[in-house]
């Protein structure tokens, strides 16, 4: 298992009426936030990733560290493959599992229970369902709630359901983005037992977050982005530290 | 020659057949139906009910405006009439949409592109279905005749059916990257409702008029169900309509999509 990516940039076309209006003069150069924008010709682009090369090995567990806009987000996305690199190479050997908040990709309409067997169908075709229901119901605790509509949900139940149902299939490389606490409590502490026995399985995590405690319980390595471009990489304490030295300078 | 004959069969499998076979489009549109009438009491009978209101309302003023009161042919005729436009106004607006409103699954997943084409395209294919009841009705009430020319519905529907999943994609890609065409589509939507032969008849029609609607090629789409429907012989220039319909949307409308896809997340 691994992730390879060489000479990686993530251009971004944004379109909208009045963007040659209004960004006729960028001024984006002592910003904190975004990543960094370019005009060419008629069209607008976000430079989200910039020459990006990096390998991720067996056993990595790499937190990803920057300020809002930096490019954490679109690193996992392109390798989860959702969105396409402008140009470079990516190799990604293993099965992908992703972690992108709690919103469902289906309707508010749907069961507890639907949402699960849906779920499987869309995402995970090749794998029975029934199986893992039982063990999904039980552990969310939601009991009877399962049998009514998501929209009924409060948002810390809806969280419980999405954690359990993504953490229900063990997958090589895990992706998550921000919110890895769920529920309450009670809920965060046993779903933080089941992560970690998830993990176990994957062979490699990459997680964004800014939650510098939650990475360093999680992570042995840091990668830190800065306008789409690689600042540090290597032991998650240096990756820290190296962010924060930053933002005092 | 050697890459053209790969590049052709590469777009041909993207679109076709690998990730045809995981049925993951058939969970998709088959969800997007139950969810849209969950909570209410009629539940997806409201597909066909809706059709029904339509035609019938429709007929009971214009067999009086057209003179075709003892005319049992024109009920079956606008009943068949509406069913078909049902489906094209939808390939138009909602199926154009498709991405537009399948984005959470783009922009979460990494699901096949393919796939949501395929699942949309089977969701109308369902109401469709749905909507055949009203033709069943009419059917067992007299207004309809079957003969042997009604079995060309096995081959008309499937044609059009199969021809339209490319352009669903392409309408898709247009409609997700330029924002102003479904808006445009739709405001014209109307207009073409009242432009194609639907609740008039073509021998209406007299001078230059007779010629026009011929060049209208939703005309031979709604024909094409149509006409078997009622169990009437489909038209030779109906045919080649078919036959140049499907093979222009296999092949340009299929390569335009598979080489336009690429920045689709961008565009939602």
């Amino acid at each position: 298992m691994n992730i390879n990516l060489k000479s990686v940039n993530v251009d971004m076309p944004v379109f909208y009426s009045g963007h040659n209006r209004l960004f006729k003069k960028p001024n984006f150069l002592n910003k904190r936030i975004g990543g960094s924008v370019a005009i060419t010709s008629s069209t607008l682009w976000v430079q989200a990733l910039k020459n990006l090369s990096l390998e991720i090995r067996q056993g990595d567990r790499l937190g990803l560290i920057g300020h809002n806009g930096a490019g954490k987000s679109t690193l996992l996305k392109v390798i989860a493959g959702i969105i396409p690199c402008s140009s470079g190479h990516i190799e990604i050997n293993g099965k992908v599992g992703t972690i992108f908040g709690n919103e469902s990709n289906l309707s508010n309409e749907l069961t507890g229970r639907e949402t699960i067997d849906f779920y499987f169908k869309i995402f995970n075709p090749d794998i029975q369902s029934q199986s893992y229901q039982e063990d999904i119901i039980s552990f969310t605790e939601l009991g009877d709630y399962i049998d009514l509509p998501l929209r009924v949900y409060s948002a810390g139940m809806t969280a419980r359901l999405f954690a359990a149902l993504i953490t229900s299939v063990h997958n090589d490389i895990l992706l998550i983005d921000e919110g890895i606490g769920a529920g309450d409590l009670a809920f965060q502490m046993k779903f933080s037992q089941r992560l970690d026995k998830f993990l176990t399985y994957a062979s490699i995590l990459v997680a964004a977050s800014h939650s510098f405690e939650l990475l360093k319980q999680y992570c042995n390595k840091g990668l830190v982005l800065e306008h789409g471009e690689m600042r540090f990489f290597g032991p998650i304490n240096e990756a820290i530290e190296h962010y924060t030295s930053g933002l005092k300078a | 020659m050697n890459q053209s004959i790969s590049t052709a069969i590469q777009i041909y499998r993207n679109l076709f057949s690998n990730q045809i076979f995981k049925k993951t489009w058939l969970v998709i549109g088959y969800i997007d139906i139950v969810q849209s009438y969950r909570g209410s009491f009629l539940g997806p009978l409201w597909i066909t009910l809706s059709v029904g209101i339509q035609a019938l309302s429709i007929t009971y003023i214009y067999t009086q405006l057209f003179n075709k009161g003892g005319n049992t042919d024109y009920y079956g005729y606008v009943v068949c009439g509406l069913i078909s436009w049902a489906w094209i106004s939808a390939l138009l607006t909602e199926m154009g949409n498709v991405f537009i409103i399948y984005s959470n699954y783009i922009k979460t997943s990494n699901i096949n592109i393919n796939q949501l084409v395929w699942a949309m395209a089977w969701k109308h294919t369902i109401i469709f279905l749905h909507n055949l009841v009203l033709w069943f009705c009419y059917l067992i009430a007299g207004q309809i005749n079957i003969t042997i020319y009604t079995l060309y519905i096995f081959i008309t529907l499937p044609i059009l059916l199969i021809s339209s999943i490319p352009i669903i994609g392409i309408l898709g890609l247009f409609y997700a990257r330029y924002r102003d065409i479904p808006k445009l589509v739709a405001s014209l939507l109307t207009i073409l409702l009242f432009i194609t032969p639907i609740f008039w008849q073509i021998d209406q029609l007299t001078g230059v008029r007779k010629y026009i609607y011929q060049l209208n090629p939703f005309y031979y789409m709604i024909q094409s169900i149509r006409a078997p429907l009622m169990g009437n012989l489909i038209t030779e220039s109906n045919w080649w309509f078919l036959l140049i319909y499907f093979i222009l949307s296999w092949t340009l409308a299929a390569s335009l999509f598979n080489f336009k896809s690429r920045n689709l997340v961008f565009w939602l």
